[in-house]
């Protein structure tokens, strides 16, 4: 956490940081030969390498290329070996046993065996570790037992039918039990995994430097091959400014990136040097959520009218440019058990949004136009961090703001540092909070809805501070069967709950959208629990 | 401040003073409002042309600034998706930006705004500067050195990372980068002062007040103070320049002005992403930003050099 710890650096430095690549090229493309190195330009900052700890997308998307997981899913969503070479699970749910493979190595020369399975899952769970996704997908986690050197027992507290699915996720991924016992500081500078790089750089802010592993010996089963990665030198260049980024690109000082600006896609389309590598992702979409824990959105009035005054839409049209699908209900239409009804349940309506509003009592006026009540205006307040989200992303907010001010909402979108929003984030101050939960299983919904997330080591999933026995009830149920018929009634439910309650204003489905130079390198896929860049199967393109 | 400086009638000017702007009033018997007044009359003849365009600009500004209904009658800040990023044409002189809002109503909009930081920034600085370096020059011994290191450790930082030091520890807002980039350029206004004011006392005027038995209270508030600070007003004039500089910096940043604030740095952070298609966005505000910093300069500048071609 202590990269964390400079509250104004993050925003001022990656301005700095970005002139400087602008201004004299990305030293990694003068390497003497160009197809031995790599060079990934990512759009979001990292704050530790360590997935356990707090679990970004950014710290997955690295993982994915440096960290092999437990199991692994496939594109079929089939879930198949990685370390672990076969598991049995008890009738009741509770015990999985895993018989893990004893011929991989940790990039540090410690052995992968049964006991790195334990020393991992029992980081993840560890308070100490701020593990808001990992440790928050664990939370059913018990025990692990260490049976022999190639079995380990895990015992969970509650039947979890999504707990392989989150295991093959990267923010799971096993790390050298022997880097985990270092203190946490120095783990999220030099993470060790039996992945197909290893790191060997990190200069915060700026890049993170990679090299083939050469014994790598364990590529899943979606891998294209086996054996070490084809380029020799991975370079992971953090570039938040999304034109700099692009501009690295097209210069080709960079050869892929993510989060592609939406502003240049029809551009990047049309340019024959640059593959687009494009994929929904499934959990809940980027959204708004509304904090129920204090007013004035405790009144489920003032959520409902919030909610039927702005025009999303029009806003995704405008500065998205059609590269992302509006959003309806609280799960991506890729999730599995998605259900297509909620929709439009909260359709602009400006009049239904007034009537709303006088009915839960704001009805005076102030000078501005923004409502009052008993002398006071109706503010919601977004602590929002620009450098976490693409620059169309702040525009659409500012277009909401614009939109529910209309109605006499005074929205105040007040910008800051990492540190400052997550501090707010964690003790709910705030009304409005922008966030998206990628996951594999429609269990999201318990993650970001149910009273247990309303706490978390690390940050909080629950952000509208939603907490309802009923629907806490129908989540977990849902964990304890296999019957896909109920679990579809299950998680129909669920939704409707969150749906009637106006916890979230969704916005648009998350998604992967990379662009690569396809002159240059070829076989940029994606890993397939999160729609990762996957670096180990990308050839160079012969010049001749 | 009205008062009459009878010590000023026996001073004689001193030799030298290559410091700019740190002669005190010229000694010739008139108050010091007729005596400033009078010398910027005396600059507006034979003044460069260049500095009447940027007086002219400079005007522009305030008037934008003053009466912005004046130039534009579109709203700032009403949004239109449908008509994002239109170029600029009759209806909108400087186009839309990514949310249809009109950027030259914005960017009048944002003069007030960005003038008002820069004048009270500088304010700020002054003071602060003004007390730290009025209090080292006339106390002398310990108090003088203390304030000395204290200025040199702040000297130590750039004045615009002292100026986010600030906000790092009291929030964003626009209140508080006035209040940053203040703290930001007193050091600089508070060494400048010390010297003034060890000057000021050398000067025999403040010899004969001290001869014809004024307490020290009396010539400090009477006779130093009035002496040290009339060249403020030069310094001020080149410093708002400065200061509006540094409030965009910080507005740009995301540290200044909030959304949907029209604000000049908040608008070319804005518009810089979208630069390859739709350069308007961020070009208006930075034309802006760089008039409003060159011609307070200019005209700062040159009052400077008429007050020094004054003694």
């Amino acid at each position: 956490m202590t990269l964390r710890k400079a509250p104004w650096a993050p925003t001022a430095l990656a301005a700095v940081v970005v002139l400087a690549l602008a201004g004299c090229g990305g030293a990694a493309s003068a390497q003497p030969d160009e197809a031995d190195t790599f060079v990934f330009a990512t759009g979001k900052d990292i704050s530790c390498l360590d997935p356990h700890v707090n679990g970004d997308m950014p710290q997955a998307s690295l993982a994915a290329n440096y960290l092999d997981s437990l199991v692994s899913q496939d594109k079929e969503g089939k879930i198949r070996p990685w370390l672990a070479e076969s598991w049995e699970v008890s009738a009741d749910g509770l015990t999985y046993t895993f018989t893990v493979r004893d011929d991989v190595y940790f990039t540090d020369g410690t052995k992968f065996t049964a006991e790195a399975v334990k020393a991992n899952l029992d980081h993840m769970v560890d308070p100490d570790t701020q593990s808001g996704t990992a440790g928050g997908y664990l939370k059913p986690y018990e025990s692990t037992e260490v049976i022999n050197e190639t079995t380990a027992r895990v015992t969970l507290n509650r039947p979890y039918a999504a707990f392989l699915e989150v295991l093959a996720q990267p923010f799971l991924g096993i790390e050298s039990p022997t880097a985990l016992k270092r203190p946490q500081a120095e783990n999220c500078i030099s993470p060790v995994g039996t992945g197909p790089y290893k790191i060997v750089d990190y200069i915060p802010q700026s890049k993170v430097s990679l090299v083939r592993n050469e014994d790598y010996n364990s590529a899943p089963p979606f891998a294209q091959h086996q054996g070490p990665a084809h380029i020799k030198n991975l370079e992971w260049l953090i570039v938040p400014e999304d034109s700099t980024r692009y501009g690295l690109l097209r210069a080709g000082q960079v050869d892929a990136l993510d989060l592609m600006p939406s502003v240049h896609f029809a551009e990047a389309e049309a340019d024959k040097k640059v593959q687009l590598v494009l994929q929904d992702r499934p959990g809940n979409p980027t959204n708004l959520m509304l904090n129920t824990t204090r007013a004035p959105f405790d009144d489920i009035k003032v959520r409902k009218a919030f909610l039927h005054s702005v025009y999303v839409e029009a806003g995704i049209d405008s500065v998205y440019f059609g590269t992302v699908t509006k959003a309806g209900g609280p799960l991506a239409s890729t999730t599995g058990f998605y259900s297509p009804e909620f929709e439009d349940a909260y359709l602009p309506d400006p009049v239904e949004a007034d009537r709303l509003l006088d009915e839960a009592g704001w009805t005076g006026r102030d000078e501005q136009g923004y409502r009052t009540k008993d002398g006071k205006r109706l503010t919601v307040v977004l602590p929002y961090t620009p450098a976490a989200w693409p620059t169309a992303h702040a525009a659409l907010v500012t277009q909401i703001q614009a939109s529910a001010k209309q109605r006499g909402f005074d929205v105040r979108i007040e910008n800051q540092d990492f540190a400052s929003s997550s501090e707010k984030y964690n003790n709910f101050e705030y009304d409005l909070r922008a966030g998206y939960w990628n996951t594999n299983t429609a269990d999201v919904l318990r993650i970001v809805f149910s009273t247990e997330y309303m706490k978390s080591a690390g940050f909080v999933p629950n952000g509208s501070g939603f907490s309802n026995k009923e629907f806490d009830r129908i989540v977990n149920e849902a964990l304890a069967t296999d019957d896909p018929d109920i679990r579809a009634d299950l998680y129909y439910r669920a939704q409707q709950i969150v749906s009637e309650n106006a916890l979230q204003l969704p916005l648009y489905n998350q998604t992967s959208q990379l662009a690569l130079r396809q002159d240059r390198f070829a076989n940029l896929t994606l890993e397939p629990s999160l729609s990762l860049p996957y670096i180990y199967d990308v050839t160079a393109v012969n010049a001749s | 401040m009205s008062v009459a400086l009878e010590p000023t009638t026996t001073r004689t000017p001193l030799p030298g003073g290559g410091q700019p702007g740190n002669q005190p009033d010229g000694g010739r018997g008139r108050t010091r409002t007729t005596g400033l007044l009078a010398a910027v009359l005396r600059g507006l003849r034979g003044t460069p042309i260049g500095v009447w365009i940027a007086a002219a600009v400079l005007a522009f500004l305030v008037l934008a600034a003053v009466v912005p209904s004046l130039l534009t009658v579109k709203d700032p800040y009403i949004i239109d998706p449908a008509g994002a990023f239109t170029a600029p044409n009759a209806e909108h002189l400087f186009g839309t930006d990514q949310n249809g809002r009109d950027v030259f109503s914005r960017v009048i909009a944002g003069t007030g705004q960005s003038l008002l930081l820069g004048l009270a920034a500088t304010a700020i600085g002054l003071v602060l500067g003004g007390l730290l370096g009025i209090t080292a020059g006339v106390s002398g011994k310990w108090l003088d050195s203390a304030i000395c290191r204290f200025v040199e450790i702040l000297f130590a930082f750039p004045g615009l990372l002292l100026a986010l030091i600030v906000i790092a520890v009291s929030g964003t807002g626009v209140v508080t980068a006035a209040i940053a980039v203040g703290v930001g350029t007193a050091p600089g206004y508070a060494r400048m002062l010390r010297t003034q004011t060890l000057q000021v006392i050398a000067a025999p005027y403040v010899e004969t007040a001290r001869s014809l038995g004024r307490s020290r209270q009396h010539i400090l508030w009477h006779t130093i103070v009035p002496n040290v600070i009339r060249p403020l007003f030069v310094l001020a004039t080149l410093g708002v320049g400065q200061a509006i500089v540094w409030a965009s910096s910080l507005s740009f940043l995301g540290l200044g002005a909030q959304p949907p604030a029209a604000e000049w740095g908040a608008m070319l952070a804005d518009g810089r992403n979208y630069i390859q298609i739709a350069w308007w966005i961020a070009a208006f505000p930075g034309i802006f930003i760089t008039l409003a910093a060159l011609t307070t300069t200019v005209v700062g500048r040159h009052l400077q050099q008429r007050l020094e071609a004054e003694v």
